[in-house]
């Protein structure tokens, strides 16, 4: 039986709410005002009128009239003709943008022309073809309504480090979204369908204004439903990290390319392996939409090697116990592998440990994602390739959320890039290392910490005061 | 005239936006002390930049220049357009073609480098500046140009950038926006697979930014 869905009273027709401010006692500080206003200027910058800047804006005229004057000043509005502005010069400046720092900081400025490897003169490709829903526009205008509003969060469970990890990114998201966000309500399923229900259920009747959900099951026709009910009662559900297959139950996925992930660690391992050997592929969750395409993806790369057999294929639930226990079981069943492919480092940390237990040598490796991998792989000198599925993308689904909310068109699928990582002198053919596992491995912290979930982990305190505000 | 304290709140905007760039990893604190902000000062307006969405983190919580940051970027030239199409589509370039895939402007003859994506190894050359470079053609072929990219500054530790060029629309005031990649010495074998990539990458740039029609525009699309 389904749980029935009721909002909350005053929120069934999304009616318009009183105008954002970021701090109810003092209002918006001034960059965030001037932020305000750049953000008015569509993607042509065509030219508004005052009237319309000074509606986007909660101040005084006369404030408002001097931030106008000084942002005109400091180049970042130019006025056209009477009464009219748009972005400015100093503006412009912002289109160079590294989309990775860290790569770039790695290395010196090359300005001398560079000895390069041949692109192209690969076997096999490592990354998939390119998806068209990362360009197939969704129409959020319906969506559209006034803040500050209330997020829903129903994830799956908490079961290992990575899930914490998104609730952290989704956390730290809402709390930099406070001018817009009134609260962040989350539910945690305990990877429990029918509680997952039971809590959308809860959440909409607390009148949430978006869902973001990362699903228990993938194919869940009751779940699929309960989520069609939402979308009909004027709430957009953007799932991220695990969907539903049902992909017309949903607005927008945010993930990171599980193909990829699936494809280039089976590539780096075939290659590896010289093409020849035998191969356990230790995935993630049952039913689980990631584990599913990671799983699919690799497979599809080992058949193209004749000298690969797979052997075994086991679930791990992603936990270092799932991972420790089937290592265990298939060692006494068909010995050791020339190598392992795991979907993930959740339960890679456990093979490891299981291999070093048996006192036996580790085998070429895949899976990144939890520090303790990276940690145990480098001590143990493991030939192993990390492609870190990005915790991050809990601060993305909160964001795509709120453009929604906004009026803003979005993209069916949403991607957050996933870097290749290994330990040096262990490239191979097709497969590079965006970064080494030496300089990404954080010695200084815990075990369980997941290096990809957007916080600021090498400085602490300035991430904690950051959050904190 | 505005007052002091509007100015410093521009000013404010300005410098922590440029200076996630030019001090790369920096720690929040270092950057407000870079910008002379006392640290509650510089924590609360880094805060409301990246909520604004000027500032984000990368993958391993660093803080760069953001999407809404290049978008009105791209914006001021009236090429807004392409921004929700830049990190798919250049990360899987520089994967598909193991060099720096960017994003530019051309205007009146010069390359502004917009948004970019790239990895570990020399291969891959970091955009040296926001600075303008003199584009100079040397061959075009399928709507991809191989082109030198010269320095307009001084500086005499840049050289010539070699690289090849795809324009993909029009903006304001004669801005085109175009596809790049940076090359480096490349066998004559490996163009014809970095053409065939940059024009699908082109093509899935104008596809997202709404474009129909394939084809280096020659005119501005509007008038300033």
């Amino acid at each position: 039986m389904q749980p029935s869905l009721k909002r909350s009273a005053g929120n069934s027709t999304a009616p318009p709410r009183t105008a954002p401010s970021s701090s109810p006692r003092s209002g918006p500080s001034n960059p965030a005002r001037m932020a305000a206003i750049l953000g008015c200027f569509d993607a042509d910058n065509a030219p508004l009128s005052t009237g319309t800047l000074q509606a986007a804006v909660s101040a005084k005229r006369s404030t408002f009239f001097a931030l106008l004057s000084a942002m005109q000043e400091a180049g970042l509005l130019e006025r056209v003709g009477h009464g009219r502005w748009r972005l400015g010069p100093a503006v412009r400046a912002w289109a160079f943008a590294p989309r990775q720092g860290r790569f770039a900081a790695q290395q010196p400025v090359v300005t001398a022309a560079p000895q390069g490897r041949t692109a192209g003169d690969t076997v096999l490709r490592p990354t998939p073809d390119w998806d068209p829903r990362l360009a197939e526009r969704v129409d959020t205008a319906g969506f559209r309504r006034t803040g500050p509003f209330k997020l829903g969060f129903a994830n799956a469970g908490l079961s290992n480090p990575w899930r914490s990890a998104l609730v952290a990114s989704v956390a730290q998201a809402a709390r930099l979204h406070t001018s817009s966000l009134q609260e962040l309500v989350s539910r945690h399923a305990d990877d429990d369908p029918i509680r997952q229900r039971r809590q959308i259920a809860e959440l909409v009747g607390l009148g949430i204004d978006a869902l973001v959900i990362s699903t228990v099951a993938s194919d869940d026709p009751a779940l699929s439903n309960v989520l069609h009910d939402v979308m009909s009662e004027n709430i957009p559900v953007v799932a991220v990290d695990r969907r539903p297959q049902d992909q017309g139950a949903i607005l927008t996925f945010v993930t990171a390319s599980d193909a990829m992930i699936g494809r280039s660690t089976a590539l780096w391992l075939a290659e590896r392996l010289e093409g020849e050997g035998t191969v356990w592929m230790l995935t993630g969750l049952a039913d689980t939409s990631p584990a599913m395409r990671r799983a699919a993806a690799a497979s599809q790369i080992f058949n193209a090697f004749p000298g690969i057999s797979l052997v075994a294929t086991r679930d791990t639930s992603w936990t270092e116990r799932g991972g420790y226990d089937a290592t265990g079981a298939l060692l006494r069943q068909h010995g050791p592998p020339t190598g392992i492919w795991c979907d993930s480092g959740l339960q890679g940390v456990g093979v490891l440990k299981a291999f070093k237990q048996a006192g036996l040598p580790i085998p070429p490796m895949t899976g990144g994602d939890l520090n303790e991998m990276y940690k145990l792989g480098i001590e143990n000198r493991v030939p192993f390739v990390a492609a870190d599925y990005p915790a991050a993308m809990g601060g993305r689904a909160v964001e795509t959320a709120l453009a929604i909310l906004a009026g803003r068109p979005v993209t069916k699928r949403v991607e957050v890039p996933v870097p290749i990582i290994l330990p040096r002198g262990m490239e191979t053919a097709s497969i590079k290392a965006d970064a080494w596992a030496e300089m990404h491995v954080r010695w200084d912290l815990a075990d369980d910490v997941v290096l990809s979930q957007g916080l600021n982990l090498q400085t602490g305190r300035d991430s904690q005061s950051l959050r904190g505000r | 005239m505005a007052s002091p304290a509007y100015d410093k709140a521009a000013q404010t905007l300005l410098t922590l936006t440029d200076l996630v760039v030019r001090r790369e990893r920096s720690s929040p604190r270092a950057l407000a002390r870079a910008a002379g902000l006392p640290p509650s000062s510089g924590y609360r307006a880094l805060a409301t930049l990246e909520a604004a969405g000027l500032l984000s983190r990368d993958l391993d919580g660093a803080l760069v220049r953001g999407v809404g940051a290049y978008r009105m970027g791209l914006a001021a030239y009236g090429l807004g357009r392409f921004a929700d199409g830049v990190d798919p589509v250049l990360d899987q370039l520089r994967r598909e073609v193991r060099r720096t895939a960017f994003l530019g402007i051309l205007q009146e003859g010069q390359l502004y480098f917009g948004p970019f994506h790239l990895s570990r190894g020399a291969a891959y050359i970091v955009p040296p500046s926001d600075d303008a470079y003199n584009v100079e053609v040397l061959d075009r072929a399928s709507g991809v140009c191989r082109v030198s990219l010269l320095p307009i500054s001084e500086d005499e530790t840049n050289t010539p950038l070699p690289a090849l060029l795809t324009p993909i629309g029009a903006g304001n005031a004669g801005a085109e926006a175009t596809l790049g990649v940076l090359l480096g010495r490349e066998p004559s074998n490996a163009l014809p697979m970095l053409h065939q990539a940059m024009s699908s990458a082109a093509l899935r740039l104008q596809a997202m930014a709404g474009e129909t029609g394939k084809g280096p525009p020659s005119s501005a699309r509007r008038a300033s």
